[in-house]
């Protein structure tokens, strides 16, 4: 049982907690889960009449979990999917970044990126937490 | 596979090499590798009816292996120009470059954009990115539902309206334009000069993330022409056989095109289904078909199984018109079929895939058919093909 407990305890640290940020000078708030699907999806590129730019990140992991836990898609899915956007016109959204370039894309107003909570810096603030 | 104009296709793939220097441009680059074998060697198997060549009892390359190159102009923040080109097997079984789009986009930023050139028809869900194999999920769409047009693109202009309410988001999409193609007509021999006019879509897709609903319009004045056409419609006008010209002749006649579609992509789960029905009053007989595809992810690997059946409004492989040249165009026109596959995708990386699977192919009724056959009787095909695709 214990070791049940601590391998469930394990994987709970193991997964980072994603938040959605952007800059704090953002005219952005909280915005709905489903807003942020749109968004990573292309569906828009506004909330609240503000135009964002998303980006996505080029830490694996975290992108997995994107993925998985907040578009509710595999990675497979999603690559695909943004091959189709990319290779029909559409307005693509930029190749993953790592993590320098997500630090200094967040110095744009109302860029958006998806974090590991405990990344959080004082310039940012968070725009969606899963519950 | 014979190689033509291969020093044009080497200046057009440099050019747009030296041009991705320039920070204004964006160039990626798509492709297939893909091999068929199809155990019928009285048929030969082909993804559309443009083809030519394809599996006849051997391992063909030429049904899905292509290579293209996107480039993306970015003149300012609201004009654009994009032009998408292919490198394939053409209808003539040679090995051609074509521009398969190209157009000046506006983005108004406003939810609105305007596009101005060679733009792709929206028939199905996956018109745009037909030939980018890495974006689909299986090696090729049902012929079923995806071979029932014979031209893929036009001239003319198109607005896209998008926007979300609720929860919910819709797209729009409104085009207008005209094109002219030559049509081959392999089983006869013979090619036909194709002019569309007047050409007007409307497509409405709606729904969330997950769950996505799509229903398509299509109509245009369209005539078909060639020599042998235009001496057997005119040698029946001699005869005084006008019934006939009036209901066989494609001459300006309003055709129409209808789709439905439903897309699932929640967690693990693939769904789609696609209703096409084509309607053009002439030899080019009326058909409707449908496919249903359903697949589940795990992680990099995802199994597959598909249904598609078409059928023609009406049967032509038995035409008894009475005028035997005519009775012999009519049976051409026969794209009966059901077939049954079953395939996996496996993910390698952000830049390639892999795709192996099987499909079962019935052909109904004599004649016809969208695979080339000589034989009268239908036969059963059974077709094997593992495809290879790349994204850069």
């Amino acid at each position: 049982m214990k070791t049940i407990l601590l391998l469930l305890l394990s994987i709970y640290l193991l997964n980072a907690q994603i938040v959605v940020v952007t800059n704090k000078n953002s005219q952005l708030n909280t915005i709905p889960k489903e807003i942020v699907q749109y968004i990573y999806l292309a569906k828009t590129d506004k909330i609240e009449k503000v135009k964002v730019e998303p980006i996505l990140s080029d830490n694996k992991s975290l992108h997995d979990e994107f993925c998985n836990h907040i578009l509710s898609k595999s990675e497979s899915q999603y690559n695909s999917y943004w091959a189709r956007l990319v290779f029909t016109g559409r307005k693509p959204i930029s190749k993953r970044l790592d993590w320098q370039e997500i630090v200094k894309k967040l110095q744009d107003v109302n860029t958006i990126a998806y974090i590991d909570k405990n990344d959080l810096i004082n310039e940012w603030k968070i725009i969606y937490e899963e519950n | 596979m014979k190689i033509k104009n291969l020093s044009f296709k080497l200046t057009l793939f440099l050019l747009l090499n030296i041009s991705a220097h320039s920070s204004e441009f964006d160039i990626k680059t798509f492709g297939t590798i893909g091999g068929v074998y199809n155990d019928n060697s009285n048929y030969i198997y082909r993804k559309d009816i443009f083809q030519k060549d394809g599996s006849s009892g051997d391992l063909s390359f030429k049904t899905d292996t292509l290579i293209g190159l996107q480039t993306t102009l970015n003149i300012n923040e609201k004009f654009s120009v994009l032009i998408q080109g292919i490198v394939n097997n053409d209808y003539n079984d040679e090995v051609k470059a074509k521009i398969d789009w190209g157009y000046l986009k506006y983005d108004t930023n406003e939810n609105l954009i305007f596009k101005l050139g060679r733009i792709r028809t929206p028939y199905y869900k996956n018109s745009d990115n037909l030939n980018v194999g890495y974006s689909n999920l299986m090696i090729r769409e049902s012929v079923e539902v995806y071979g029932q047009v014979p031209f893929s693109s036009y001239n003319g202009v198109e607005a896209i309206y998008s926007n979300i309410i609720n929860k919910y988001f819709y797209t729009v999409q409104a085009n207008y334009g005209k094109e002219e193609l030559t049509v081959p007509v392999h089983s006869l021999n013979q090619k036909a000069k194709v002019e569309i006019d007047d050409l007007y879509a409307i497509n409405l897709t709606f729904g969330t993330t997950a769950l996505q609903a799509r229903v398509t319009y299509l109509n245009a004045d369209i005539t078909a022409s060639s020599q042998s056409l235009d001496q057997l419609f005119g040698g029946l006008r001699a005869y005084g056989l006008t019934a006939l010209v009036d209901e066989y002749e494609f001459k300006n006649k309003k055709s129409e095109y209808m789709g439905f579609g439903l897309f699932l992509d929640y967690n693990n789960i693939i769904f789609s289904t696609e209703y096409g029905h084509r309607k053009i009053p002439s030899f080019f007989a009326d058909v409707h078909g449908y496919y249903a595809t359903m697949g589940y992810s795990l992680d990099k690997l995802i199994p597959f199984v598909t249904y598609a059946k078409s059928k023609m409004d009406r049967t032509t492989y038995d035409a008894n018109t009475g005028v035997d040249d005519l009775d012999l165009l009519l049976r051409a026109q026969n794209l009966a079929q059901s077939s049954k596959t079953i395939g996996i995708k496996y993910y390698i990386n952000d830049n390639f895939d892999i795709k192996l699977q099987y499909e079962n192919v019935i052909p109904k009724g004599d004649f016809g058919s969208y695979h080339l056959s000589s034989m009268q009787k239908p036969q059963e095909l059974n077709v094997f093909s593992f495809a290879l695709d790349f994204i850069f």
